[in-house]
């Protein structure tokens, strides 16, 4: 059963839109997070399920209830802010209760579910304390608490941990997703922090101007990627030109003969996309269906972990792998030859242009 | 099952009902059109029916661009407003040059006497320096006993002079501010490219600050030529738009008073010309800089020290002096109009026993007006704040208009609309509340509509996703955060409320008789003994409400222009 059900959500401001015909369903209790890039309409469609905005046309659904011409007010959807807005002249308690003395809950109630929710988001020795004796992060869980009281079939956040420092960031994320999962409250989270995105959510929806590029779990979404778009924003991705040539396919210059190659058709540009993991250097596998690019190093540098090896094909494309950091891969200087190895399968191929549909 | 189709049905058939602000603001803009651009309407109208002949046509204006009687009263309108302009600018720069730049001792006291003479009633400096200055002044008769003829207070030059006075803390304040926040790295530069002091100032720190000197300059302008109490007083013989436009409107009682009205939209007209003049010049300099390199205060050798010093506590004891001089009146010993030497609470048992009902009322009207003022102003900050949508674009630029207009137009125009029953309200305290009202609406919106701005409207949108209705939300969220700019602009209001004089002079009888009028009457009947024991009460309610700002504002002084 879906919890949130939004069908064809189209919003504009003046002429630009920016929700385009948006329909998503969201299963009941997941953790469902909307990514993408600046300005692709994440908070537009977050506040306009929030009912902040009025939308153009199309219908939004809580608990098989329309809600899409409902005030804002009486929505009972819970939102936790980017800036907190944590109510800075009333002390924690009084923050946390302001919700609940709306529906008009008896007092010994209210005392005891802001008392219940103190423990959860572990406040509970700053109850008395106002607003500006908080750090951020205390803010934000104040924010988190606020919202959650009430019992809203639904939670939205924006970008809740953005204005916290990178270690918070972790910390509470985590607690977040266990307080979310205990609860088993479906939530709508915004961010455009892929990392934080992959990390928490049961789904992924990845947007890009407006329209819905691809929603699925988070592996799906890495390894499984819907077009072109979704395959270069999230995660690294190294991007090439195909020339088709009858039936051998080649890339700057360099011929092989794809599996995948039957479903290509008359397609006119193609991408071929390989992750920089799936890329060894110089290794000396003869597997079958293994393709293997002679580059110019550019740069190779050590990240801890692993090692970012930089090159340019002959073609002029760079293109980048990620490996383990082995003698001879350090001792590799710039303008020396080397060769990309990695596994034809592993590529994907996508139609030209920004948002170019998956091929293989 | 049938349950869920019918709540599903139940919201979406229904109506939107019009939301709070929605409601709110159609209130806000039926008020406005009725108590400010009817009034306003009004006048203009009459201004196109010819004064004998009643027919329509420019035939008024005619006659006020060509007969000699007007236009002498339009130059020295435009003499007096330029010069007043001038002379502010010439003591008001300078102050804040001192006072930024060099460690000036006692810095608070110079930036509340500005403020106080900035806030004192308009027309005090007017006869307080007749009282040192005038034929039968305490300064003349000194100096005549010596043998020295005095200068003569009276004409263009004395209005220019009290009005230089008067309003030049307008320049100072702004002008201060924006030294102090013009970064120091821009200076160091010319200092660096080889400038001498002198240029660096001419060439660098000047066009710097234009924008908030020309913006002092403009409100000097506008207020010199629409003062009316201080020409009225110091003329003897020189008019000025506003004196005619108060006079033929007395003398045409009963008729339209159509020859007024056309003198007074001619200084609109003039006041308007300057404020656009003033905003073609400042679109093309906007400069955006942050202040990472704050300027810093010079401490200087003892005689430039001693200059400066001087300088300063000069120019500020100067403009106090008519308060000085009032309250100093106000303890001599009278016997009638006359003051019989010695010192006395002669005055003040006076007014109490004479006028208690002057004093009553300028205190009922403006918390009155001003109790008004907080509720409106409120709500129409968060409409021009919060709100985008085409009224509120154009709210905030019709709250522009009282600043402009005179007050005895604002008066006329509304003697001209309200005296029409079932409506008629002139002769009533209602009239004169709705007025004061009116014009002093803007303090009391620019005070909430700045601290509004710094509001998030997430705290306010919070609020609602909890649960709270758009009032609810108002009330119980947003007018608590709100409540340091309401009371700023609630007393600064309230300043200005009980110190109206122009349009209060045209509404008044002997039941609604205010303070200001009553010090105006007894002024012009050569009462100065009573007229002085008023001013020092008003002053006196004034540097309260001066000192309370103080404490409530975070940039004090900036707080009063
Ligand atoms: N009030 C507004 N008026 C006009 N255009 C707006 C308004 N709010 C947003 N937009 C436009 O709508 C588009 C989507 O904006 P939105 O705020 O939803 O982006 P976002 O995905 O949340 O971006 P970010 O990651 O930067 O927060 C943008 O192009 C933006 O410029
Ligand atoms: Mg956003």
């Amino acid at each position: 059963m879906s919890a949130v059900e939004i069908s064809n959500i189209r919003k504009s401001y003046g002429g630009v839109v920016a929700l385009s015909d948006i329909s998503i369903s969201i299963p009941s209790g997941s953790f469902f997070t909307l990514l993408g890039p600046s300005g692709c309409g994440k908070t537009t469609l977050l506040r306009t399920i929030a009912g902040f905005h009025q939308q153009d046309h199309g219908s939004i659904a809580v608990a098989d209830q329309k809600i899409e011409n409902v005030p804002a007010h009486k929505r009972d959807v819970g939102m936790v802010f980017q800036d907190y807005a944590v109510f800075p002249h009333i002390s924690v308690s009084d923050n946390i209760a302001f919700g609940l003395k709306q529906r008009k809950v008896s007092r010994s109630e209210i005392e005891r579910r802001v008392s219940e929710v103190l423990d959860v988001v572990q406040l509970k020795p700053y109850a008395a304390r106002m607003p500006h004796e908080l750090s951020g992060g205390q803010q934000q869980r104040v924010g988190l608490a606020r919202a959650l009281v009430i019992n809203p079939k639904v939670l939205l956040m924006d970008e809740p941990l953005s204005n916290l420092d990178a270690k918070l960031r972790v910390d509470l994320r985590r607690e977040l997703r266990g307080i979310q999962q205990s609860m088993n409250i479906t939530t709508i989270y915004v961010t455009h922090d892929q990392e934080e995105a992959l990390a928490m959510s049961d789904y992924v929806c990845v947007m890009y101007g407006g329209v819905i590029q691809q929603a699925a779990a988070p592996w799906e979404v890495y390894y499984s990627p819907a077009n072109r778009f979704v395959a270069s924003f999230v995660g690294a991705n190294n991007f090439m030109a195909l020339s088709l040539n009858g039936a051998q396919q080649s890339i700057a210059g360099t011929p092989f003969i794809l599996p995948q190659a039957s479903k290509i058709g008359a397609a006119k540009g193609i991408a071929a996309a390989i992750r920089p993991e799936f890329i060894s250097v110089n290794s000396a596998t003869d597997a079958a269906d293994t393709i293997r690019l002679p580059v110019k190093i550019r740069q190779v540098s050590f990240t801890g972990r692993e090692m970012a090896v930089a090159a340019v094909l002959s073609s002029g494309e760079e293109i980048e792998a990620i490996t383990k950091p082995t003698p001879d891969i350090i001792d590799l200087r710039p303008n020396d030859d080397a060769v990309f190895v990695f596994a034809a399968k592993d590529m994907q191929l996508f139609d030209e242009g920004i948002t170019g549909a998956r091929l293989s | 099952m049938s349950v869920v189709v019918s709540v599903r049905s139940g919201f979406a058939g229904k109506l939107r009902m019009p939301g709070f602000w929605t409601v709110i603001t159609g209130l806000a803009v039926v008020l406005l059109a009725v108590f400010l651009l009817l009034p306003i309407a009004n006048v203009l109208a009459i201004s196109f029916f010819d004064a004998e002949t009643g027919s329509f046509g420019l035939s008024n204006y005619w006659q006020v661009l060509t007969r000699r009687f007007y236009t002498l009263a339009l130059w020295n309108t435009l003499v007096i407003g330029i010069c007043g302009m001038l002379g502010a600018c010439l003591l008001g720069i300078p102050l804040a040059f001192c006072t930024s730049r060099y460690r000036i001792r006692g810095r608070a006291v110079i930036s509340t006497f500005a403020v106080l003479v900035l806030c004192a009633p308009p027309f005090i400096g007017a006869y307080a320096w007749i009282m040192l200055f005038g034929s039968n002044g305490a300064v003349t008769n000194a100096l005549s006993y010596v043998g020295i003829p005095a200068p003569t207070i009276y004409g263009i030059p004395g209005i220019v002079m009290v009005f230089s006075l008067k309003f030049f803390p307008y320049i100072f304040l702004m002008t201060e501010n924006a030294l102090n926040t013009i970064n120091k790295s821009y200076e160091d530069a010319a200092e660096n490219l080889g400038c001498t002091a002198f240029e660096r100032f001419y060439k660098v720190t000047l066009p710097l600050v234009f924008p908030a000197v020309s913006t002092g300059a403009i409100i000097c302008f506008v207020l010199s030529i629409a003062d009316f109490g201080t020409p009225a007083i110091l003329g003897r013989g020189v008019r000025t738009l506003s004196t005619i436009a108060y006079a033929q409107y007395t003398s045409e009682m009963g008729g339209t008073p159509t020859m007024a009205v056309t003198v007074s939209m001619l200084m609109i007209v003039i006041s308007m010309a300057a404020l656009l003049l003033q905003r073609r010049i400042l679109s093309k300099r906007r400069y955006a800089s942050a202040l990472t390199n704050r300027p810093v205060k010079k401490s200087m050798s003892p005689v430039k020290s001693f200059l400066v010093h001087g300088f300063c506590y000069l120019v500020v004891f100067i403009a106090m002096l008519p308060a000085f001089t009032v309250v100093f009146t106000s303890f001599l010993a009278t016997s009638g109009p006359v003051f019989s030497g010695g010192f006395g609470l002669g005055s003040y048992q006076r007014i109490l026993r004479d006028s208690p009902q002057a004093i009553y009322n300028s205190f009922m009207f403006s918390l009155a007006a001003v109790a008004l003022i907080a509720v409106v102003s409120g709500l129409l900050s968060f409409i021009v704040v919060r709100r985008d949508n085409v009224v509120s674009g154009s709210l905030d630029l019709l709250l522009m208009v009282p600043y402009l207009i005179p007050g005895v137009v604002m008066a006329i125009g509304y003697v001209a609309t309200f005296r029409n029953p079932p409506f008629d309200i002139t002769g009533t305290a209602l009239i004169i509340i709705i007025l004061v009202f009116i014009r002093r609406l803007p303090y009391g919106v620019r005070s909430t509509t700045s601290i509004l701005r710094q509001i998030k409207p997430s705290i306010e949108e919070a609020s609602i996703n909890l649960g709270a209705s758009p009032a609810k939300t108002f009330i119980s969220v947003t007018v608590p955060l709100m409540m340091p700019g309401l009371i700023i602009g609630s007393l600064m209001s309230f300043i200005t409320a009980i110190n109206e004089l122009s349009s209060t002079l045209i509404l008044y009888t002997a039941r609604t008789i205010t303070m200001p009028v009553l010090i105006y009457v007894q002024v012009i009947d050569g009462e100065f003994g009573t007229a002085a024991a008023l001013s020092t009460l008003l002053l006196l309610s004034t540097g309260i409400c001066v000192f309370i700002v103080f404490r409530f504002s975070e940039s004090k002084e900036a707080a009063f222009v």
